[in-house]
């Protein structure tokens, strides 16, 4: 089921969704990931389509316009939440790793 | 396999699995640096085009709702092809499901960046074409192999297993299902080791050796239609040429009528499901088509029979068919007997496993004449220790006469000292004891019918012909 599949999102997973708070073209998704990152995440174009495929069947981003071949897309409020989520996790993640490793390295 | 070169193209056969794009790609960027760029890919045969060697990388993609079958690339296609544009991929070419992508660039991003959804798609593109596909081919060879048991082996296992062609022929089917099987298991042996390493992060497994197993399967392919065609020619008849030369240019006639019908009706702009129930109905039809003709020539022709030395015009305006073939026991070894018009005839066959012949001595018999005796026996030489037993038991089976002629009926022992013989069994029924005998030698099994009770005499000669030492053909 989608919804188990975006249980957890992968970096491409997340910032894909980034992307997408703001109305945007699927082929541009690819360079403003790498801009966002610095180059640290890419995401390759087989990738990106079958991600935006299954956010789109999971009901997590929707199709917004097609002009030709291009197709721009903006997330779904169950998107953002997921978003959101996500946000959430990585924070309690990163709020746990300083309270466990930062404090016992503080003398 | 390469199969044709010209100055600046060559198409070459290719036999992927489908799921093996490391395969795939491997061999794409070998061609390139071999200065053989792909040009167009084909349902066997890919096109390559000179370059000069070069160091291009290949990325290989699936679109489950891709296909062959489909007159227009879908919309899937067409859009990966716009991000894989963006991304420096140009597109190649596509076989089913894959599509193929090059970049010359020297770090281009790659197609796929997330294994798990790599895997995941390639799964559910196999589900539409590959699988089906192999299941298809098995259900076909697995049906094949049951109807030549039943139909072939059942009746007559001794002669089946003396006819080289047929050996060969049954022994194909088992090598192209157990390709299959291979092919299967490897697909899902690769699922299984790819699912493992990327829920470790790491990507799809890689394939080394799928290739060989396609290209060694090719290459037995060649070999068994050529076998096949020279024991055919060898065994069955004097037109048995004619007829392998017939039947293999009408099936290559189909197959390329097949294929160019599939490529026409696509080019037409047919749905997939149209193309695909036409294609198959006209292949049926054409196969049809191609048994009837090959049945129908070779029958007016005699070519799957011997010719006779002569025809001879009964008293009753039949014809009859004489044949004056070399036989190792003849009725005037036993006896006086003499006829212008006794046929002589042997046939059979000669396998590493068993050789068989038959042979047969008579004189047609028409209404009003006096009835001359005749001879038929058959003669087994068991090649291989292993099958004696069963040969053996073949012979002495006597089922059928139980059903016609009552319990008693069927083969006892009976004395094998007048005929040289290690073991000698007398057929009775209705308790009589008619004149036909299985005599029993080392590796050799012969049954004997005279057309009249044998004298010790007549056994020692005829223990002697059929026993001896000699090699039977």
């Amino acid at each position: 089921m989608p919804r188990e599949k975006f249980q957890t999102l992968t970096e491409q997973m997340f910032y894909i969704l980034l992307c997408l708070r703001i109305e945007c073209c699927g082929m541009d998704i690819m360079e403003q990931v790498k801009q966002m990152t610095g180059g640290r995440v890419t995401v390759g174009p087989g990738t990106l389509y079958n991600l935006l495929e299954q956010f789109a069947e999971a009901g997590m981003i929707y199709e917004t316009k097609v002009e030709g071949r291009r197709r721009s897309y903006l997330l779904t409020e169950k998107g953002r939440s997921r978003l959101e989520e996500e946000y959430q996790r990585l924070c309690a993640q990163i709020a746990d790793y300083q309270r466990y490793l930062r404090e016992e390295e503080v003398p | 396999m390469k199969l044709s070169e010209e100055k600046n193209v060559k198409h070459r056969l290719e036999s992927f699995l489908l799921f093996d794009y490391h395969g795939v790609e491997k061999h794409l960027c070998k061609m390139a640096q071999n200065g053989w760029k792909l040009e167009e890919t084909g349902r066997y045969f890919w096109k390559y085009r000179k370059i000069e060697p070069a160091d291009l990388k290949y990325a290989i993609t699936y679109v489950p709702d891709a296909s062959d079958w489909n007159p227009e690339p879908t919309d899937s296609q067409l859009t990966l092809e716009e991000y894989c544009a963006e991304a420096g991929w140009e597109k190649i070419g596509d076989w089913e499901q894959m599509q193929i992508f090059c970049s010359a660039a020297d770090n281009p991003v790659p197609v796929e960046t997330d294994e798990k959804m790599r895997l995941d798609v390639i799964k559910k593109s196999m589900k539409k074409t590959f699988i089906p596909a192999q299941i298809s081919v098995l259900l076909c060879m697995l049906i094949f192999l049951v109807q030549q048991f039943a139909l072939s082996f059942q009746p007559d296992p001794i002669e089946y297993l003396s006819q080289n062609h047929t050996l060969l022929l049954a022994a194909f089917m088992v090598y192209v299902t157990v390709a299959n099987l291979m092919n299967l298991f490897s697909y899902f042996s690769w699922c299984r080791r790819s699912e493992a390493a990327a829920a470790e992060g790491g990507a799809c497994a890689e394939s080394p050796n799928y290739q060989l197993i396609q290209k060694v399967t090719l290459v037995l392919t060649v070999l068994f239609v050529i076998a096949f065609t020279v024991t055919f020619m060898q065994e069955s008849g004097n037109g048995a040429g004619a007829f392998m030369v017939l039947y293999l240019s009408i099936f290559a006639a189909v197959c390329v009528t097949v294929e160019q019908l599939r490529r026409w009706l696509k080019r037409s702009g047919v749905s997939k499901t149209t193309n695909w129930v036409v294609t198959i109905l006209a292949a049926a039809l054409l196969a049809f088509v191609l048994i009837g003709v090959t049945v129908f020539v070779s029958l007016q022709n005699n070519w799957l029979s011997e010719k006779p030395a002569a025809v001879y015009t009964a008293a009753d305006g039949r014809e009859y068919e004489i044949y004056r073939d070399e036989i190792p026991l003849t009725v005037q070894n036993l006896q006086d007997a003499d006829h212008p018009n006794y046929s002589y005839r042997a046939q059979g066959g000669s396998s590493p496993l068993i050789s068989h012949y038959d042979y047969r001595q008579h004189v047609w018999y028409t209404p009003g004449e006096q009835k001359l005796p005749s001879l038929d026996y058959e003669i087994t030489e068991v090649n291989v220790q292993a099958l004696y037993d069963f040969c053996l038991a073949e012979y002495l089976d006597d089922t059928d006469s139980k059903i016609i002629f009552g319990d008693t009926a069927g083969y006892y022992p009976a004395d094998a000292a007048p005929w040289g013989a290690d073991t000698v069994y007398q057929y009775h029924y209705e308790g009589d004891a008619a004149n036909e005998w299985i005599l029993c030698k080392d590796n050799r099994i012969v049954r004997l019918y005279a057309s009249w009770p044998l004298d010790a005499e007549q056994m020692a000669i005829a223990g002697q012909k059929l026993l001896g030492e000699q090699r039977i053909k």
